[in-house]
C-alpha cells in the first residue's frame, strides 16, 4: 500500500452553509413560484419541424407568468389612505429604496438608465430604471408617481380636511408648485358642487401639473409585457407592506434625537440616513431579496 | 428505471481477468488469462436470483465487469438471457462497464437488443486516455475510439462516460471533461485514482481544474444544456436530498456483491483484484455466503468513523464508501485521507455552483437537482427528439 504521509484525515470544523435550498426547504420548483419544467431547445425545434410548438410554449409560459414576484397583485395598490393612530408602520424613504434597487440590478449586470420614458404598446411613465439593451427596469411607485385611481381615492378623502392643506398637498406633488395657473386651476375646481364632478376635475388638474404618473392599468399591462415584447419591468411600491418596518423604539428615537442636533448638514443628513438603514435593516433585505427574485424570475421567463 | 420503494440488489459478474488495455491505474490485478466458465456463470445466475429472491428484493440488477467483459461477450449474452428467463418474477436491469474498444456496430446491436446499459471508460481528451490507457504495446488508443464514441452515442445518448483521475492527469480534469462533452457525452463520471500516491501539490492542481469546470458547469447551466457531472451533482444532492441515509448507501456484501471468474464471492468490485485475497473473500457461489465475514465486512463498512468526530462535512462526505477507503488505507474502516482532502477541496466549488445556479432560479438547475420526476422527464424529452426527428426525416 502507497503511503501518503502529507495527507492525513482532518475534519472540518466549520464549514458555511450553502446557499441554495436544502432537502428541508419549500419545495424550490413551486415556491416562492412555479418554475416551468426547462424543455430543450432542441425539443422545441423538433416540434417546430413538427407544428406543435406553438401550443407547447403557450401552456408552458402560462405556468410561468403566474409567479411574478413583484407583480401589481403583490405591491399593495391601489392604496388606500388608513386612519391615523399609533402602530403605523414606516415605509422605506424614497431615496434609499430606489438606489437599493439599482445597486441590486446593477451587480446583476444591468446598465440602468435613470429616469427612462417608456413609450410602448400604448404605456408611457417614467420608468425609475431601464436598461433598454436588455430591456430590464423598475418603477418604484409612490406618492410623486402614485396611480391614478388612487389619487382619486385619496383625493375623495382629502375633501375633509382644509382646502389650503389639500392646495399644499397638491403642490407638493406639481411639476410647477409655485405656478399661478395650477392654483387657479385649483380653485375653479373647487368651486364644482358635485363631489363627483369635482372629483373629476380635481384629477385633470392633478393629470396637467403633477409630475409623470403611471395608472394600476398602465401597471397591469405593464405585467403583460414579458409576453408581448420580452419587456421586464418590475412594479415596486412603497406600499408594499412587505416593505415597511416598525422601528422607532427607544434606542433609535434617542440616535436620531442626537444625529438631529448635528450642526453639519451634510453629516446630519448622513447620520440620519445611518440610523434609517439600521431601523429599517430588515425591510431593505426583504426588498433587496424581492428584487433578486425578480430578476431570476425574469431571467427563467427569457429576460437576458 | 428505479420504482420508489423498490429494494434492489446488484450482482456484478467478473466474466475474465483478460483485458485488452493496461491502464496505469488498474486495480483489478494482473490480467491473468483466467475467465468465467459457462458452468460458473450457470451456477452464479442461479445464485443471484436465489439471493435476489431470498432477501425479498424486486429489482435484480446485473453489472458485467472484468478485466473486459467484451473479450466474453457470448458468455455475457447467455448470462443475460438465462436471468431474463429464469428471473421472470424480478425486474431485472443489465449493466455494462467496458473500454469501447470492442464495441462494434453488431455487439451494440445485441446489447441493446438485451436492454444492457453500457458505461465506457475514457479518460478524456487523446493525449491523457494515450497516456493513461495505453494497449498491451503501450500504444494510444484514443484514434481507435472516435469511432467507437460516435456509435455507441447513436445508439444511446444518454451513455455514461467515466474518467480516471490520476496525480498526473488532475491539472487537466476540466479539459477532459470538456473533451467529453464535445464528443456529445451528456453523463460524465470523474473518479479519482484511489491507488495512487497523491500530494497536497496534485490536490491543488486538481482544485484548479475543478474551478475551471465549475465556471463551464455554470454558464453551460445557463445556456440550457442539459448533462450530468457526477463529481459536482452528487456533492449539490447530499444537501437538496438530505445526508447519504444508510438505506441509500451501497451495503456492501449484502445489497451488492461481486462474483468472480472462480465463483468466489466478494463485497465489492474492487475487492476482487487476483481472486487472490481470500481475506477479502465473503463466500462463493456453490457454499453459499461465509455469513460471518459478510456481516462482519458490512459492519466494518456502516460504522462511523472516530477520525472524523466533529466533521461538518461529515454528513456530506463519501467516506462511507468502503472500497474506497480499503484501497486507500487498506482498512474498511478507516476514512480515506484522499477522500476527505478531495471532499474538502470539492464541496465548496460544488456548493458555490448551486449557489450562482439557484441565484439565478436557473430551471435546469431546479428542476434537475429538486423534481423527483427529473430523470424520467429528461429521457422521455430524449427519446421525443429522437422520435420527432426519425418522423420528420421520414
Amino acid at each position: 500500500m502507497p503511503t501518503r504521509p502529507e495527507l492525513i484525515v482532518l475534519p472540518l470544523e466549520h464549514y458555511p452553509e450553502p446557499e441554495y435550498p436544502s432537502w428541508e426547504d419549500p419545495d424550490p420548483t413551486v415556491h416562492p413560484y412555479p418554475i416551468a419544467y426547462p424543455f430543450g431547445e432542441r425539443l422545441i425545434k423538433a416540434l417546430a419541424a413538427a407544428g406543435l410548438a406553438a401550443s407547447f410554449g403557450s401552456a408552458n409560459s402560462e405556468e410561468a407568468t403566474s409567479g411574478n414576484p413583484l407583480s401589481v397583485a403583490n405591491s399593495g395598490l391601489p392604496f388606500a389612505t388608513s386612519a391615523f393612530g399609533t402602530g403605523q408602520p414606516t415605509r422605506l424613504e424614497e431615496g434609499l429604496a430606489r438606489r437599493t434597487i439599482h445597486q441590486i440590478f446593477k451587480k446583476e449586470g444591468y446598465a440602468m438608465k435613470s429616469p427612462y420614458t417608456y413609450q410602448k404598446n400604448g404605456i408611457s411613465f417614467q420608468a425609475d430604471g431601464y436598461d433598454p439593451d436588455k430591456k430590464v427596469g423598475f418603477i418604484l411607485t409612490g406618492w410623486k408617481n402614485l396611480d391614478i385611481d388612487g389619487i382619486r381615492r385619496w383625493w375623495v378623502q382629502q375633501e375633509k380636511t382644509d382646502p389650503e392643506t389639500l392646495l399644499g398637498a397638491v403642490l407638493k406633488r406639481s411639476r410647477e408648485p409655485d405656478a399661478p395657473a395650477l392654483k387657479k386651476a385649483f380653485a375653479e375646481a373647487q368651486k364644482i358642487q358635485d363631489k363627483a364632478d369635482r372629483a373629476e376635475a380635481m384629477e385633470k388638474v392633478l393629470e396637467q401639473y403633477s409630475t409623470p404618473r403611471v395608472s394600476l392599468e398602465e401597471l397591469r399591462k405593464l405585467e403583460q409585457q414579458p409576453e408581448v415584447d420580452k419587456d421586464f419591468i418590475a412594479v415596486i411600491s412603497q406600499f408594499d407592506r412587505r416593505f415597511v418596518y416598525y422601528g422607532w423604539s427607544k434606542e433609535y428615537i434617542s440616535q436620531r434625537k442626537k444625529a438631529q442636533a448635528i450642526a453639519d448638514p451634510a453629516k446630519r443628513k448622513a447620520a440620519l440616513l445611518s440610523i434609517q438603514k439600521l431601523m429599517a435593516k430588515e425591510a431593505l433585505e426583504k426588498l433587496e431579496g424581492a428584487v433578486r427574485e425578480y430578476i431570476a424570475w425574469a431571467r427563467t421567463q427569457g429576460a437576458r | 428505471m428505479q420504482q420508489d420503494n423498490e429494494q434492489t440488489l446488484s450482482v456484478t459478474f467478473h466474466l475474465t481477468h483478460s483485458c485488452n488495455l493496461r491502464c496505469t491505474y488498474c486495480y483489478t490485478g494482473e490480467k491473468s488469462g483466467k475467465g468465467m466458465t459457462r458452468e460458473t456463470a450457470d451456477r452464479a445466475v442461479d445464485f443471484a436470483i436465489e439471493e435476489a429472491r431470498a432477501q425479498g428484493a424486486q429489482h435484480l440488477e446485473v453489472v458485467f465487469f472484468g478485466g473486459e467483459p467484451l473479450m466474453r461477450m457470448e458468455l455475457l449474452c447467455y448470462i443475460a438471457d438465462e436471468t431474463t428467463r429464469r428471473a421472470s418474477d424480478l425486474r431485472v436491469s443489465f449493466k455494462l462497464s467496458t473500454n469501447g474498444l470492442l464495441l462494434t456496430e453488431d455487439k451494440i446491436r445485441e446489447l441493446s437488443a438485451r436492454q444492457i446499459y453500457i458505461s465506457i471508460s475514457i479518460d478524456g481528451a487523446p493525449e491523457v486516455q494515450d497516456a493513461q490507457r495505453p494497449n498491451l504495446l503501450g500504444e494510444g488508443t484514443s484514434s481507435e475510439l472516435s469511432e467507437v464514441i460516435e456509435r455507441l452515442l447513436e445508439w444511446n445518448p444518454c451513455t455514461n462516460v467515466t474518467c480516471v483521475v490520476t496525480p498526473w492527469s488532475a491539472g487537466s480534469l476540466a479539459e477532459s471533461v470538456m473533451w467529453l462533452f464535445d464528443q456529445g457525452f451528456a453523463y460524465v463520471s470523474p473518479a479519482l485514482d484511489y491507488l495512487a500516491p497523491w500530494t497536497p501539490a496534485d490536490l491543488a492542481r486538481l482544485e484548479l481544474s475543478l474551478r475551471r469546470l465549475a465556471d463551464w458547469y455554470v454558464e453551460n447551466t445557463l445556456d440550457g444544456m442539459k448533462f450530468y457531472l457526477s463529481c459536482f451533482d452528487e456533492r449539490i444532492q447530499t444537501w437538496t436530498k438530505g445526508p447519504l441515509q444508510t438505506r441509500e448507501r451501497c451495503s456492501i456484501g449484502i445489497r451488492q456483491f461481486s462474483i468472480a471468474p472462480s465463483g468466489r464471492l466478494y463485497p465489492c468490485v474492487q475487492f476482487v483484484r487476483e481472486d487472490a485475497d481470500s481475506g477479502m473473500v465473503i463466500g462463493d457461489i456453490h457454499s453459499g455466503f461465509d455469513e460471518e465475514k459478510r456481516m462482519e465486512v458490512n459492519c466494518q463498512s456502516e460504522a462511523e468513523k472516530p477520525e472524523c468526530d466533529g466533521c461538518t462535512l461529515h454528513s456530506r462526505c463519501s467516506s462511507w464508501c468502503a472500497c474506497v477507503n480499503w484501497q486507500s488505507t487498506g482498512h474498511i474502516d478507516r476514512a480515506s485521507p484522499l477522500v476527505c482532502q478531495y471532499e474538502q477541496v470539492l464541496m465548496p466549488i460544488a456548493d458555490d455552483v448551486g449557489k450562482r445556479l439557484w441565484k439565478q432560479r436557473n430551471p435546469n438547475f431546479v428542476h434537475k437537482h429538486y423534481n423527483p420526476a427529473f430523470p424520467v422527464l429528461s429521457f422521455a424529452e430524449q427519446l421525443m427528439i429522437e422520435e420527432i426527428d426519425h418522423a420528420n426525416q421520414t
